[in-house]
């Protein structure tokens, strides 16, 4: 007995197989094993607000026209009527005012673009704390280096057309940080703006640079980047039997696509909810650009931000030499200092190959704390950044705690040396605290925190096993290794016997606590329950 | 049911029991099962893991919590569809617009949420949770199938002849290298010749100072003492055409001005002009602190003293704001007593 669905679907899948011989293809593909784990989760947000940004800004192209031409407003915001204004300021007024949905559109837009840029970069620190970039996934971490340079460029582009005041102010630096670059440098800026700033020619190309070009060049990007983790399967944790030579996890279908599916909807309902409800970059408050105006405490959107504080950090040091300008307070920390960031960021697997020698295939992830150098380099770079990020508003930051302005720039100025440093060594020591407590768990047990008097007289602490589960994690890393395992029941070190605790008197510490239940219903809503096969018949903790 | 296992107890994370399915996998029923049997294994290449049991009740209360959220989301779409047709946007009321946002922010979320939810609970509650093993095949191919790669491109390039036909591949290399050069040439009208752009301001000696905002011309006595306006030549005032000559008109009070040699004259009557421009980045001077004379641009807080030429006393710059020289007229007119003597704004590689 079959159902005429079951029937039509047989029907549609011949259909297509004897055309493109797909059944072998989706065979496969619909069975391939995909790992579980929350953080496999972030690059999916980035994918997901990607496709958000692509559906809200082909409906803001249809009201927004990209000119420079001078109009006068006479839309129905009262404030600016009357105003001269480009067209492009004007039509995000009229979008804003006069389009229904178009204020929820253009505030959704803008907040999935800092959803877009925010996913990729704790993306990329997933991707880098667990060393997921190493043989044979480096192609795919220079990739995606890409993608969140284009990111960035693209968020600039998009919060600058509307031409108002404050991101007018951000193109100003712009044609600055252009005119600063050496020998081409003037004439660069002369083409991209068509001559001296502003110029009428701005806003038309860099609307094309949006919509088209740097959004192809996404696109294609995303789908290499797909295509390559799709071929090369995914990275996971250290877990129960798992290897370097298998996956465990859900197939794709129809767990995988229908949980995948209903994040892509999460992630577009979070967005509309915070256009809804959280109003981003009111434009109509900032006023039309005018090169002769600005306004205090002006702040790009936040992945700007490092840059605006390499500008205000550096000292003002300017070159005449042979007759020629090179500016370095505004080419370092606009060109030179980003340049090395993201070229050092780009080279992370091979620099670490060159220090390690490692040159073998790695699909399981390190944690964290067992790679203490890569995590405290990763910290530093963090440190580094965060540094530059809170720079970019020492005079906010002035205002707010009534500090001296040029005293939290000279501190700034000596934390961006001192900090990461330091947050290197701090980092260092904290990692390999936790392997140290690591090894100690897993060759002596979880802590009772009973004391337990013998008949000799001794004094010792008795420990609880660690279950099973648990313990391929541990194994993985140094602490696996460092000394063989003490069998449960055997002799300690110090001589003494250890014996047993009673199965369900202590809660495990590191399972129990209210945080880490609630930790785990999270994570749970997501993935599949982090179990074995070999979790004990617990009769479950009170 | 045939299995003697007690209920399955539905227990949260990891202590949920994992064990054998207990009923048979539902028979993908089939046409022709004759046939089906025949076929491979759909999971020949996948193993199960793990499965756990799921129980009937909660399946049941599963199924209920799905279909709410799609008919939550159902109602949502509709709601924004509804609210799109009985509410007129207008910004002459901004209260009204932002009521109008939060509700067809709450709508369009809870048709996305709730879509987006039941989808996860519907794989979370209602599908088996089964875990499967698939082997990893090495990233690289066998020996053979590498050498036969090897050969085929070797092969392919010795029957071109690039190691044996010199002047072929030299001449193939310059086309291609000038190939790009078109493209590059093209692009050279993007934008216009340097030639004194960047150099030269509106200002031209004898240009009266207007007001940048009402482009009254400005007298002696229009400022208080310590106030200050930003000015435009008169006739220049769009500031999109001169973006490097807005200029500040500061008044300082008598015997504060210590101009800097050579510039004794270039005051008038105790009020000094300065670009407005920074010279870091190009933003305009917005803060003037009347009691230190204090300029500061609010991008990155460079800060000019007044009283001494506007040189650098904090921040990135690493010049002066140039000076314009100004004078008074017959009327009482503030005008300039020539253009700027250097280029005003940020600096460029031609500057010198």
């Amino acid at each position: 007995m079959t159902s005429p669905a079951e029937t039509a679907t047989r029907k549609t899948l011949r259909v297509v197989d004897d055309r493109f011989g797909s059944a072998n293809f989706l065979r496969r593909n619909l069975n391939k094993v995909f790992p579980d784990h929350w953080s496999f989760m972030l690059g999916e947000i980035a994918l997901y607000s990607f496709v958000i940004l692509l559906l809200t800004g082909t409906y803001l192209s249809l009201f927004f026209r990209a000119s420079s031409q001078e109009v006068f407003y006479n839309g129905s915001y009262a404030p600016l009527r009357g105003l001269k204004m480009s067209e492009a300021y004007a039509s995000t007024l009229h979008i804003s005012f006069d389009v229904r949905a178009g204020l929820i559109i253009r505030q959704i837009h803008h907040w999935a673009a800092l959803i877009f840029v925010s996913a990729i970069f704790v993306h990329l620190m997933r991707v880098y704390f667990t060393g997921a970039y190493r043989k044979p996934r480096e192609i795919n971490w220079l990739i995606g280096v890409g993608l969140l340079t284009l990111a960035i460029l693209e968020g600039f582009a998009g919060y600058s057309l509307p031409d108002d005041l404050l991101s007018g102010t951000g193109i100003r630096i712009a044609y600055s940080v252009l005119e600063s670059i050496p020998l081409v440098g003037t004439w660069l800026a002369f083409f991209v703006f068509g001559g001296a700033f502003p110029g009428q020619d701005f806003i038309p190309r860099l609307y094309i640079a949006h919509i088209l070009l740097v959004p192809g060049l996404l696109l294609a990007l995303i789908t290499a980047h797909m295509m390559i983790l799709w071929h090369q399967k995914h990275t996971d944790f250290a877990g129960p039997d798992k290897t370097e030579h298998n996956v465990i996890g859900s197939t794709i279908w129809p767990g995988f696509a229908w949980k995948t599916q209903g994040f892509l909807f999460l992630v577009f309902g979070v967005s509309a909810l915070l256009g809804g409800f959280a109003q981003i970059n009111p434009i109509w408050l900032y006023g039309p650009y005018n090169p002769a105006v600005v306004s205090a405490g002006s702040q790009p959107d936040w992945y700007i931000g490092f840059l605006e504080g390499s500008l205000r950090l550096m000292p003002n040091i300017e070159w005449n030499l042979f007759g020629h300008t090179i500016d370095l307070n505004v080419l370092f920390p606009g060109i030179i200092l980003p340049g090395i960031m993201f070229t050092l960021l780009g080279l992370i697997p091979w620099l670490e190959r060159w220090k390690t020698k490692d040159h073998a295939y790695h699909n399981v992830l390190d944690r964290p704390r067992n790679k203490a150098n890569r995590t405290a380099a990763g910290v530093l770079a963090i440190v580094f950044y965060l540094v530059l990020l809170v720079g970019g508003g020492n005079d906010v930051l002035a205002k707010t705690f009534d500090w001296s302005l040029q005293g939290t720039t000279w501190a700034l100025r000596v934390l961006i040396i001192v900090l990461p440093l330091l947050s290197f060594y701090v980092t260092k020591r904290i990692c390999l605290g936790l392997q140290h407590s690591d090894a100690d768990l897993l060759h002596h047990g979880i802590e009772s925190g009973i004391i337990v008097r013998l008949p000799s007289g001794a004094f010792i602490e008795p420990t609880k096993p660690l279950p099973a589960h648990r313990r391929p994690l541990l194994e993985s890393g140094p602490a696996g290794h460092a000394e063989p395992a003490i069998p449960y029941g055997h002799a300690a070190p110090n001589g003494h016997a250890q014996p047993a605790v009673g199965t369900g008197a202590q809660a495990d510490p590191a399972d129990g606590g209210a945080l880490s239940a609630a930790g785990r219903a999270i994570k749970d809503f997501f993935t599949e329950p982090a179990s074995g096969p070999e979790s004990p018949e617990d009769p479950g903790q009170p | 049911m045939t299995d003697e296992q007690p209920p399955p107890v539905r227990r949260p994370g990891p202590l949920r029991r994992i064990g054998r399915r207990a009923e048979p996998a539902a028979p993908m029923p089939a046409p022709n099962r004759a046939a089906e049997a025949q076929t491979p294994d759909p999971l020949a290449h996948v193993t199960v893991y793990s499965r756990t049991d799921d129980d009937p009740i909660e399946a049941k209360r599963g199924e209920r919590i799905v279909a709410a959220l799609f008919l939550l989301s159902a109602i949502g779409s509709l709601g924004f569809c509804a609210i799109w047709f009985f509410t007129s946007v207008s910004g002459a009321n901004l209260a009204h617009l932002r009521r109008v946002n939060f509700l067809m922010g709450a709508a369009l979320g809870a048709a996305l949420c709730g879509t987006g939810a039941a989808f996860i609970v519907w794989a979370k509650r209602l599908m088996p949770h089964v875990k499967y093993v698939q082997e990893r095949e090495p990233m690289h191919s066998t020996p053979e199938d590498e050498l036969a790669a090897e050969k085929v491109v070797l092969d392919g390039a010795t029957s071109m002849g690039i190691a044996r036909r010199p002047l072929v591949l030299r001449s193939a290399g310059l086309a291609l290298g000038v190939l790009g050069l078109p493209a590059i040439v093209a692009l050279r009208d993007m934008g216009p010749a340097l030639k004194d752009t960047l150099r030269t301001t509106a200002w031209t000696a004898g240009d009266r100072m207007v007001d940048i905002n009402t482009g009254r011309p400005i007298m002696l006595g229009d400022l208080e003492m310590g106030g200050y306006v930003t000015v435009m030549p008169e006739g220049s005032t769009d500031t999109n055409a001169n973006a490097l000559t807005p200029t500040l008109l500061i008044r300082l009070r008598p015997g504060e001005n210590r101009p800097l040699p050579g510039r004794e004259s270039w005051a008038a009557a105790d009020h000094v002009a300065y670009s407005k421009i920074c010279t870091h980045a190009g933003c305009p001077i917005g803060l003037y602190e009347e009691q230190t004379h204090h300029m500061l641009c609010p991008c990155h807080q460079s800060t000019f003293l007044a009283t001494e030429g506007a040189k650098v006393i904090f921040g990135p710059a690493a010049r002066s704001l140039p000076q314009l020289p100004i004078m008074l007229d017959a009327a009482g007119y503030f005008r300039a007593q020539s253009p700027f003597h250097e280029p005003c704004g940020p600096s460029f590689w031609e500057r010198g």
